[in-house]
């Protein structure tokens, strides 16, 4: 559903913002416009630079991954504000008209969303994550699993339900639910779970 | 995904706390039909206001998986501090000789940014040093008692100007002003949280530290920032608690942190991280209070009633760790 290029698979696999730069003008110099160049190039330019500040490194589309599950907090008064958060993200994630991306744009999307997923992943297992009691103690390995798959669930399923976004969000869903998938066979069993449970 | 069935366990694990003291409050209005009258609803309320200001400020530390011991002493420097500055000129044992009482406003202003420097040095020592929350307010909170001590060699604080009394037995629209100032905070709160960039971060701080960190988000200075924001809400905590009560001490505060870590945590602001409304701290408060007053109405022994607010405290933080945890 979602073509690898061959020519671009390093370019996907790596994490680090600087040698991803550096791989893309690399990999679009010698290489001919699979007919995603441009939005390629734009997904780039989104995900790393700081409009107001083009000294500093961030990771966009991490953000977005980080606040997405958080906009089932608030109460449902606010319902309309959190739609129009996700709106945001989906618009951050240069997501908007996505049920009319061609092949090729989909795919890129999709390989630079699983990207930014695979980064938020890594993040997932250090001894800060998912602290208990005031962060004083440490969750061991299965609780913070349990944990990253509550979170991925919650962006996968329940976050596009809830606000009617499906088809909007899907090649994120689907990038970011594979992703996870892919990690390890007990990320699979945490994430079924997590299923049943919500 | 199939819609999720009704599970009494999960409702008691989430609400249990809420339920039982939602039964005990109507136990007690049934029994004593005063508990729910107009003029102790307003007492209530008048009592919650200073304890909400505080909640709303450890609820920011909670929700990126911290917490603050030193809430209750830095409410004791507000209260005595706010003393010092708004003493009659008259008063025969005015601790600054010959001083002029402040403007209430500007004095309210002073302590909140004195309050907000000692939040910011406890801030600073977590995100910079890497000292766990829980260490770093414990000693910012001896830091600041014996400081206090220093200043005020123990005595306690009185004759206030009149403005400031005030503050405690005015009323606007029949609601007592330090009511207003707590939906204020309140306010002001929901907008911080919601609204701005910075609340994102802290739930971004408390959701996942380092991948906040590696999204570009200043993790470092958020997490000063909200130490220093909750110490200036327990500085106006022990502003307010010193009009109400026309004086203050050192002890002024004590043991505020721990009913505000628990009526947070009663609210569903959770001791892991991430997750907390305002809301949440406005209805733990509330059941805590309401909890306090049924007792006494119930007429429990006063010294006993320290022994049911431990058990809640108990209960509401293992339910909050039981909620969390991964089901083996």
């Amino acid at each position: 559903m979602y073509a690898e290029n061959e020519n671009w698979k390093p370019y996907y696999e790596e994490m680090d913002p600087e040698e991803r730069k550096k791989l893309y003008e690399a990999i679009a110099g010698e290489t001919e416009d699979d007919g995603a160049g441009a939005f390629r190039q734009e997904l780039l330019q989104r995900r790393y630079a700081d409009p107001k500040n083009p000294q500093r490194t961030v990771d966009n589309f991490l953000w977005n991954i980080l606040i997405l599950p958080g906009f089932l907090r608030p109460a449902f008064f606010i319902k309309p504000l959190a739609a129009r958060e996700v709106k945001g993200v989906i618009r951050e994630l240069l997501l908007e008209g996505a049920e009319s991306f061609d092949e090729a744009k989909r795919s890129a999307a999709y390989w630079e969303y699983r990207n930014a997923a695979r980064r938020y992943i890594a993040t997932c297992h250090g001894p800060k994550y998912a602290k208990k009691v005031f962060g004083i103690m440490e969750s061991n390995d299965e609780e913070k699993l349990t944990k990253t798959a509550r979170d991925f669930i919650k962006m996968t399923v329940t976050i596009p339900k809830k606000f009617g976004l499906v088809r909007e969000m899907e090649i994120f869903t689907d990038a970011l639910k594979d992703e996870f998938l892919s990690t390890s066979p007990e990320a699979a069993r945490a994430y079924r779970k997590a299923s049943y449970e919500a | 995904m199939n819609k999720k069935a009704f599970n009494f366990k999960d409702f008691m694990i989430n609400y249990g706390v809420i339920l039982i003291i939602v039964i005990l409050v109507i136990f007690t209005g049934i029994k004593s039909p005063k508990f729910l009258s107009s003029s102790n609803l307003l007492n209530l309320l008048l009592n919650m206001s200073a304890r909400l200001v505080i909640a709303l400020g450890i609820a920011g530390c909670v929700i990126t998986a911290g917490c603050d011991l030193s809430a209750g002493r830095i409410i004791g420097l507000g209260g005595c501090l706010a003393g010092i500055l708004l003493q009659k000129a008259d008063y025969a044992n005015r601790f600054i000789e010959g001083g002029q009482p402040m403007n209430i406003f500007l004095a309210a202003i002073i302590v909140m940014l004195v309050c907000a420097c000692f939040g910011a040095v406890t801030g600073s020592f977590i995100a910079f040093l890497s000292v766990p929350p829980f260490i770093s307010t414990l000693a910012m909170m001896e830091i600041v008692y014996g400081l206090n001590l220093l200043v005020t060699n123990a005595t306690p604080l009185g004759g206030y100007v009149k403005a400031y009394t005030d503050l405690a037995s005015g009323r606007f629209l029949m609601i007592p002003y330090l009511v207003w100032i707590a939906i204020f905070i309140g306010v002001v709160s929901w907008f911080i949280f919601n609204m701005t960039r910075h609340g994102k971060y802290m739930y971004a701080i408390g959701a996942n530290p380092q991948a906040a960190e590696v999204a570009g988000v200043p993790v470092k200075l958020t997490m000063v920032m909200i130490y220093a924001k909750a110490a200036a809400f327990y500085g106006l905590a022990g502003f307010m608690l010193g009009a109400k009560s026309g004086g203050a001490s050192v002890n002024l505060g004590l043991g505020y942190e721990m009913e505000a870590i628990a009526a947070c945590t009663i609210g569903g602001v959770s001791v892991t991280g991430g997750r907390g409304k305002v809301s949440s701290a406005v209805i733990g408060v509330a059941v805590f209070e309401f909890l306090k007053a049924a007792l006494q109405f119930l007429g429990v022994n006063a010294n006993a009633q320290w022994i049911a607010l431990g058990v809640i405290i108990y209960i509401a933080i293992s339910l909050d760790i039981r909620k969390y945890v991964a089901k083996k």
